[in-house]
């Protein structure tokens, strides 16, 4: 019954793993990069409005090709 | 952001959200009601219901413990998380790669399952049916909260529960005058918009645990959620058009 409920759980939030890793990567890149004073927070806050939509988009096109193979 | 725009927003996104999610409950608790009986599935849809009431009274003061800069960051990344999830899934759907949600199908598909538990049934209470209508109301019911406590970051926990209350007793009502699955309710493009505005609010409450000082403050959301549905149709767009060029 955990199992059950800890599954979909999960799956609220990760369900294509590369846009989720992505994600992380990107967001952890930028704050280390920021938190560690080699980029400054206005630079941090155009990298994540270019990067985002472009993960978005990388994942959908990949998962139509992937459809498209299959 | 203007006090309109900030409700609007805010109490929008709520709504939006916690109204597919509540519609998905529903779908499930009316099909466990159907074919098991509706005191089972009403004493597993409440029993959720009180599960999530006493998670929230727990966990709920524990916020105000947290560093704001770590909950900026904590929810910023997991409305990132859940909005581009969403997002990418609406995408899918509206050029035809993955099926559109059907909540009839879905209510067809539950009773199927539970017809199918019912001949292994025996005497006693109505474990399976229980067990369905709680887990289904559990999991989209922690989805409404997860929304609540996300959007309502800001300041405005109030605004965005009033907004995911309405939508609750909204489609309680309508559940309870159609007794059917609520198959008219657009589910894709809601959850485009919701996709839109989660991911918006993800990458504004992100930028801000790192200091980022947006331009324009919170009217950047308005920005951003802008942003991300341009990008959203234009891949609808050129996709759509690809697929019909194959065909």
């Amino acid at each position: 019954m955990i199992a059950r409920i800890v599954e979909p759980l999960i799956g609220l939030f990760i369900e294509d793993g590369l846009l989720a890793a992505g994600t992380l990567i990107a967001v952890a890149a930028v704050a280390t990069l920021t938190l560690t004073g080699a980029l400054p927070t206005a630079v941090a806050g155009l990298m994540l409005v270019f990067a985002l939509p472009a993960l978005l988009a990388a994942s959908v096109l990949l998962s139509v090709k992937r459809a498209r193979r299959q | 952001m203007s006090n309109v725009a900030t409700i609007v927003s805010v109490a929008g996104a709520s709504f939006a959200a916690s109204f597919v999610e509540a519609v998905e409950a529903l779908t499930v608790v009316l099909a466990v009601g159907f074919m098991r009986g509706w005191r089972s599935s009403l004493a597993g849809a409440g029993a959720a219901l009180a599960a999530l009431a006493l998670m929230v009274a727990a966990l709920g003061p524990l916020i105000g413990l947290v560093p704001l800069r770590a909950l900026q960051a904590l929810v910023g990344i997991l409305l990132l998380l859940f909005g581009l999830r969403w997002l990418r899934k609406a995408i899918l759907r509206a050029i035809g790669i993955i099926a559109l949600h059907d909540e009839a199908e879905a209510f067809a598909r539950e009773r199927r399952g539970l017809a199918e538990a019912e001949r292994k049934r025996g005497r006693g209470l109505d474990w399976v049916a229980w067990a369905t209508s709680f887990k289904a109301v559990l999991l989209e019911g922690m989805e409404v909260v997860f929304i609540v406590i996300a959007v309502g970051a800001g300041g405005l926990l109030w605004l965005a529960s009033a907004g995911a209350l309405a939508a609750c007793v909204l489609v309680a009502a309508i559940g309870a005058a159609a007794r059917g699955p609520l198959s008219l309710v657009p589910e894709n493009a809601l959850k485009f918009g919701v996709g839109v505005m989660l991911s918006a609010f993800g990458l504004f409450w992100t930028g801000e645990s790192l200091g980022v000082a947006w331009p324009g403050g919170d009217a950047a959301i308005l920005a951003f959620a802008a942003m991300f549905l341009a990008v959203a149709l234009a891949l609808v767009a050129l996709l759509r058009e690809r697929r019909t060029e194959a065909a």
